[in-house]
């Protein structure tokens, strides 16, 4: 029966000299169109975002032909970074994180624990150098330099014992989604690294959504791809005396600069907002500023802050606990090393 | 990772290239955010930026300007006694906000005490996209100028009109923002205004308001009573031969009361009405915080203070006034009432004070009630009594700053006209599978249907509304309950939101199909471009039945890895994903890296020779489906006893081969392009059909069969 030659696949039979043209010219037309989409359609370029994020400047740029997809994606990030302010932020009363340090407990969301861990983590591996329990340093000095006429020395030494007292890291448990810290009193800061995370959930997001050119600066700075002329993303680090004076090349990549020009209690730049958890006083002697690369910016975060620190000499061994991250090293008198 | 040493990258090599250039201003902007721009650094002082051109626009008709220094930074304008009007500030000044791009703007505007905007412009911006463009440039200022007149949180969204595009509404927003963030601090700073969190009386600020104003505005009311309305109340009361001290009978249009009163809590009424803060200061000093004050005044023969408060043996009460809300009857005595003279409230004023415990509540209605005492010879007294109710106007009632809108409201607003299309296209569809099996009986019909929504699917919903669903999509919302994702993350793709729905239901109801035949945008691209291909002969393959059972398995394995790497290891997911074209070819339309571009062009080549490659034997997305298809409740799609068994027509007629050698159609292969139930309905090439057609032809052009005489069994249809 005729109908049943039709099951067989229908595989020609031999190519005539025309066919296999028309194939050649049908294949070949397929780029011919691509072509003509993309000199219909407009040239892609960024799309950028400025705000605030967790208290400081944030900003998102994305490299995409559909303005309107661009800036649709773009809102739907900020959503998520409200969201996770929402769980990180100290400023916000009702955060996971301020409820967490008010009542000692808090149930806690996948996004705190993972912070928490991964901040367990560096904190090992730093020996404590990083210690996100450093909260009450924090404040004691907040409001010691708050008061008119503070001693520029710092707080008073049996002040910082008691503070000292409430830093430790292992304190902190996650366990059974819920967070708690074992001391009363004691309270937890994630600017170290939340920050890092944030920019990191926003980067994932970016990257599923097909973005190949994107610069996420929330805190810390992450880049998918390159530029997009194949290049890679320059970023400046600045040094003590606020210049950029080194430039940072980054591919897919994440940095973090650590260091002690960030936020300045009182104008000598002594007390700044990286402390020693085992001395209770500012850190950066020696070091000023750390830059680390990573894949992940919640990773480079950290160790960017434990490095600073820890200091130059245990550096190596924290990165080692990272395989693929290295950092740069801006010494007080201005040399530097790359590790 | 490599640490260039000072300086040396950016290389001349590049230079020259434009688009280099572009991206090495990007860079100079990461590294230093605030790019040195002389304005934004050193504003002229903003005295100076009113030119008369701004001030029109801002404060027109300003009398005098005075700079002061804040906080915040401002400039007052003055009336002619020299009294603060309100303060006109600089966005840049006050709060140094941002748009679209990183180089802050400046937008002015002014407000006034009550917090009115008196008119808003912009006089900086570096806004690639309104920036050099007076078209958006003036759209800028007519949005800003629709300012005047509102409260500053309460501003007009941002328009949508269509050439008020991108970055002009994400600059209008911003400056929307800044205005209202900036009038916020100068409320604050330079007004006092207090910050409120539920609606509250205001017992702070003082604006300069005549009588006339206090009247219109409903701060005062007032009852006027003529001896013959007294007259009239006595003889309704039915009482007669009161001693009044006067002969209401006499002159009865003789004005016997016009009592006014309103509530004094708030200074812009007392001051106004007294001409002077001391009796506010002396209630401040005297009576506890959050004591309300109500203001009486009357002329006329009748005077509302009497004298029995000043009698022991009256318990000292205000006994022709009282105040009653609710339940609540709050009555007067010595001790809570200050006379004050004559003032605009009549020649008789004096102020009741309410204790703050006493249950009075200023916002809600109350009513002041007059009482006429009447004592009639043998010295039994009646009493009338003449309430007037009192609502506290709006204008005296702080109300806290509204609740941001969640940004996806405004979204589903701007989206609108795009959801409105969605609709529209989303209800045809429905509409051609309820009537699916009639429009298969019309074969150019359904072809013109069939290529013409395709092209809608593609060039709408693909390119110009950017919704194409993706693996993506499906993973988000998997992923939903373990990540914590704010609704808000979904209900921001208005049109995705929708069509996922729309997609959940069909599947269950009627299978993949749905989706993949129709709405796809990358399918329709594929199955578009295959039909050009079908129209200039090119060849076609097309695996064999059993090879191909082998080749729908692969995409099920893709998709099992994509979803599963998404919890594990999001990293390689999002590379994974790579394998569905669709950022590549709908979404950027192309502009991508090349290797995406390559790819995704190299399935459009083999999608010209095999009818939609990759949808069958590659889609994740598709695959997806077709594992949520088991579910499917209908079976739409006919199909007669000979299908398969002899015949074979609609297997050889299914673009997608997703009939099986046995007739049996595949649901989760399925498209639901219909092709196969044109055949099904065309009784020209349905064999069973045909051969019905036949017979039923002999029977008209031979004479009749007799009556009663049976169908031939063949040329029933069976429908399974
Ligand atoms: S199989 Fe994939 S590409 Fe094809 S129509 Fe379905 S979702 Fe679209
Ligand atoms: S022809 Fe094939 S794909 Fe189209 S409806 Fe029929 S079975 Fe489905």
């Amino acid at each position: 029966m005729a109908l049943v030659e039709t099951l067989a696949p229908t595989r020609p039979t031999g190519f005539s000299r025309r066919q296999v043209f028309k194939v050649l010219a049908a294949t070949a037309a397929v780029p011919v169109g691509i072509a003509g989409m993309r000199w219909l359609s407009p040239e892609p370029t960024f799309h950028e975002w400025n705000g605030v994020v967790m208290g400081g400047l944030g900003s998102l740029a994305l490299y995409h032909s559909d303005a309107g997809f661009a800036q649709a994606t773009i809102a739907r990030m900020i959503t998520e970074v409200r969201r996770l302010e929402g769980v990180f932020s100290l400023f916000e009363p009702g955060s996971e994180i301020s409820r967490l340090n008010a009542d000692g407990a808090v149930a806690a969301s996948r996004d705190l624990r993972a912070v928490l861990d991964l901040s367990r983590a560096v904190s090992e591996a730093s020996g404590g150098a990083f210690d996100v329990t450093v909260q009450a340093l924090w404040r004691l000095y907040e409001t010691h330099f708050a008061e008119p006429g503070a001693n520029p020395a710092g707080p008073p030494a049996e002040a910082i014992r008691a503070a000292v007292r409430l830093v430790d890291y292992t304190a902190v448990e996650t366990a059974g989604g819920r967070a708690r810290l074992g001391r009363t009193g004691m309270s937890v800061t994630l600017n170290a690294i939340a920050q890092g995370y944030i920019t990191d959930r926003v980067g994932d997001l970016l990257r599923n959504e097909g973005f190949d050119h994107v610069v996420v600066r929330l805190g810390e700075t992450r880049v998918l791809g390159a530029r997009p002329d194949g290049e890679p993303w320059l970023v400046g680090v600045r040094d003590v005396t606020g210049t950029a004076s080194r430039n940072v090349a980054l591919i897919d990549r994440s940095l973090s600069v650590s260091g002690g020009y960030g936020t300045v209690f009182e104008a000598s730049g002594q007390a700044n907002h990286i402390f020693d958890p085992d001395t209770g006083r500012s850190a950066g002697d020696g070091v000023t500023t750390v830059a680390v690369t990573a894949d992940r910016a919640a990773i480079a975060d950290g160790l960017s802050t434990a490095i600073v620190v820890a200091g130059e000499a245990r550096a190596p061994a924290i990165l080692a606990a990272w395989p693929g991250t290295e950092a740069l090293v801006i010494r007080g008198d201005g040399t530097s090393a790359a590790l | 990772m490599a640490f260039a040493s000072p300086s040396s990258l950016h290389t001349a090599r590049n230079a020259l290239v434009l688009a280099v250039w572009l991206f090495a201003l990007f860079i100079v902007a990461l590294i230093d955010p605030a790019a040195a721009n002389e304005y934004v650094d050193n504003p002229p002082p903003l005295i100076d930026r009113l030119t008369p051109e701004v001030l029109a626009v801002v404060w027109p008709g300003a009398v005098s300007l005075e700079t002061v220094e804040g906080p915040p930074p401002a400039v007052a304008v003055l009336d002619e006694a020299g009294e603060v009007e309100g303060y006109i500030f600089s966005t840049l000044d006050v709060i140094h906000a941002r748009g679209f791009v990183p180089t802050p703007f400046d937008a002015i505007a002014g407000v006034r005490a009550d917090g009115t905007i008196t008119g808003a412009t912009q006089v900086f911006n570096r806004d690639t996209f309104v920036y050099r463009d007076a078209e958006r440039t003036a759209l800028l200022a007519i949005y800003l100028s629709s300012f005047t007149g509102l409260a500053y949180n309460q501003l007009t969204a941002a328009p949508r009109a269509p050439d008020f595009v991108d970055g002009t509404t994400i600059t209008a927003r911003a400056m929307r923002g800044a205005i209202t963030d900036s009038a916020r601090i100068v409320m604050r700073g330079l007004f006092g205004a207090p910050v409120v969190t539920e609606p509250t009386l205001d017992r702070e600020v003082y604006l300069p308001r005549t009588m006339d104003e206090l009247w219109a505005d409903g701060s005062i009311r007032s009852i006027a009573l003529t001896n013959g309305d007294i007259a009239a109340a006595l003889e309704a009361a039915g009482a007669t031969g009161y001693d009044l001290d006067t002969n209401l009978a006499a002159d009865p249009d003789e004005l016997y009361i016009d009592f006014r009163f309103a509530l004094a809590t708030p200074p812009t009424v007392t001051q106004n009405i007294l001409g002077s803060r001391t009796l506010i200061d002396r209630i401040a000093s005297e009576y506890p915080e959050g004591t309300n004050t109500i203001l009486f005044g009357s002329n006329g023969r009748y005077n509302f203070q009497g004298v029995k408060f000043q009698n022991a043996s009256s318990g000292y009460r205000l006994e022709r006034v009282d105040v009653t809300q609710g339940d609540n009857t709050f009555e007067f005595f010595r001790d809570t009432f200050i006379r004050a003279g004559s003032s605009g409230l009549g020649a008789y004023t004096g102020i009741v004070a309410i204790a703050p415990d006493s249950g009075f509540d200023p916002l809600q209605p109350f009513s002041v009630n007059l009482h006429v005492l009447a004592t009639a010879p043998d010295g039994a007294v009646t009493t009338l009594t003449f309430p007037t109710a009192y609502q506290v106007p709006p204008q005296y009632v702080l109300l806290p700053e509204p609740e941001p809108e969640p940004l996806w409201v405004s979204t589903w607003r701007d989206a609108t006209p795009q959801l409105i299309v969605l609709g529209i296209a989303l209800t045809v569809l429905t509409l051609i599978f309820i009537f699916q099996a009639r429009l298969a009986q019309y074969r150019r019909l359904h072809r013109w249907v069939r290529n013409g929504f395709l092209l809608f699917t593609l060039v709408w919903i693909g390119y110009i509304a950017g919704a194409q669903f993706s693996i993506i999509h499906v993973i988000n919302y998997l992923k939903a309950p373990f990540e914590g994702l704010d609704l808000g993350f979904y209900l921001l793709e208005p049109l995705i939101f929708v069509l996922a729905i729309y997609i959940v239901v069909s599947l269950i109801l009627i299978g993949r199909g749905v989706f993949c035949g129709w709405l796809c945008p990358f399918g329709a691209l594929q199955e578009l471009s295959h039909k050009v291909g079908r129209f200039l002969r090119l060849p076609e393959w097309n695996p064999s039945p059993r090879v191909q059972q082998w080749m729908w398995l692969p995409k099920y394995g893709i998709v099992f890895f994509i979803v599963a790497t998404a919890f594990l290891a999001p990293e390689i997911s999002a590379v994974a994903a790579e394998v569905e074209p669709f950022k590549t070819a709908i979404t950027s339309t192309f502009g991508r890296p090349w290797f995406y571009v390559a790819y995704a062009g190299a399935l459009l080549v083999i999608g010209l020779f095999s009818e939609r490659f990759f949808c069958r034997f590659l889609c994740p997305l598709g695959a997806t489906f077709a594992l949520l298809d088991r579910l499917h409740l209908i079976d739409l799609l006919k199909r007669r006893p000979e299908c398969g068994s002899p015949c074979h027509l609609c297997e050889r007629s299914c673009p997608v081969r997703a009939i099986k050698p046995t007739g049996e159609i595949v649901t989760a292969e399925c498209f639901q392009c219909l092709d196969c139930q044109v055949e099904y309905h065309d009784d020209r090439r349905c064999p069973p059909l045909a051969k019905e057609r036949k017979v039923r032809e002999r029977a008209t052009t031979r004479p009749a069969p007799p009556l009663g005489q049976p169908v031939p069994a063949f040329a029933r249809t069976v429908e399974a």
